[in-house]
């Protein structure tokens, strides 16, 4: 009985501090707002893992091309025609001029002399093409005549620059295509969005992720979440912590 | 959020549909489902509660039913912390002012 008496005044005696406590200013009530805290910083927290590697074509008016497809660099650093259009034509994801930011953009580059009075159907020409070494043309692609797809590149086409254009008006080079800057993700690439969200909540995109993440926003502001882009439902959940 | 100022003819409410109580030991843990929000409440917030649950109450006709609800006198818990209680409680939504038309 005496302990029984004992604990109760232990209990009252914790009570009473508990309310000098609260007399001194302490809360007595808690608030936990985790749970809503929570669902905010998870709209930022998501992360994007896309499992296959894939590349970004970028070309000097902005325009992009999201594919896996290869694309090999000449020995002069710039890329093989058929190899950009053949990428170009299997995109997953194509955006259109200005859809990329200027610093992601490619330099200008080198040009070769463009004659538009050029005869295409000439030896010389013949030899030419099959001794250009971007090995974009065979034998048979010339000699099956005009039509081909293929076949447009064999027709001189110059710029007000007097520069060759490709069938995408694109400056050809003596040694592959300029025009075009290719950014190369590897497998399992990982980017998370909110790591490119400042505080004052607008985006500060930088680096190989910023490009992936600029294209990721524009398909996301387009299709929302029924998109098929990787990761789109976590780019679309920071937009909307964003309020964009 | 408090829409004072309120006078001493308040009266106050706690609307227990509107949360979920867990006891754990000496502390009540309560989900507000209005808010999302989920509180921590000891014995003296709790027994507030639970006299506003039971009936619209000013604070003076709820005070002495709180002291005896918590069993303890004046001494131990001054009114002023029962009446910065109220407002807390007020503050986070679990008990609201009875507007004058209810």
């Amino acid at each position: 009985m005496a302990k029984k008496n004992s604990n109760s005044n232990r209990f009252l005696e914790q009570r009473r501090q508990l309310l000098k406590l609260g007399a001194a200013g302490m809360p007595m009530v808690l608030t936990l707002r985790a749970s809503a805290q929570q669902a905010v910083i998870s709209q930022l927290r998501c992360a994007i893992t896309v499992p296959n590697s894939f590349k970004i074509l970028v070309d000097d008016a902005g325009a992009a091309w999201v594919g896996s497809g290869s694309i090999a660099q000449t020995s002069s650093g710039n890329y093989k025609d058929k190899d950009i259009i053949a990428f170009q034509e299997s995109a997953n994801f194509i955006f259109p001029e200005g859809s990329v930011a200027a610093s992601y953009r490619p330099d200008e580059c080198e040009y070769e002399t463009c004659d538009p009075d050029d005869d295409d159907d000439d030896d010389d020409d013949l030899l030419a093409h099959l001794s250009d070494d971007t090995g974009t043309y065979s034998l048979n692609d010339y000699l099956a005549g005009s039509g081909d797809e293929d076949d447009a590149h064999s027709h001189t086409q110059c710029d007000d620059d007097g520069h060759t254009l490709d069938e995408h008006d694109h400056s050809i080079v003596t040694n592959g295509v300029c025009g075009y800057a290719c950014y190369e993700y590897s497998r399992n690439y990982e980017v998370s969005p909110g790591d490119y969200v400042t505080e004052g909540g607008s985006w500060n995109l930088a680096g190989d992720d910023g490009l992936y993440l600029s294209l990721a926003i524009q398909y996301a502001e387009e299709n929302g979440n029924d998109g098929v882009w990787p990761g789109v439902s976590c780019i679309v959940s920071v937009l909307n912590y964003l309020g964009q | 959020m408090p829409a004072g100022p309120y006078s001493d003819q308040t009266q106050w409410l706690a609307n227990k549909d509107q949360i979920i109580l867990r006891q754990l030991d000496d502390a009540t843990v309560v989900f507000h489902k209005t808010s999302g929000d989920t509180h921590v409440l000891n014995f003296l917030s709790l027994a507030i509660i639970n006299i506003l649950s039971n009936d619209a109450e000013t604070f003076n006709s709820a005070a002495p039913k709180i002291l005896l609800e918590i069993g303890m006198e004046q001494d131990d818990c001054p009114i002023q912390l029962i009446k910065d209680t109220f407002l807390q409680l007020d503050d986070v939504g679990l008990i609201v002012p009875r507007v004058a038309d209810e």
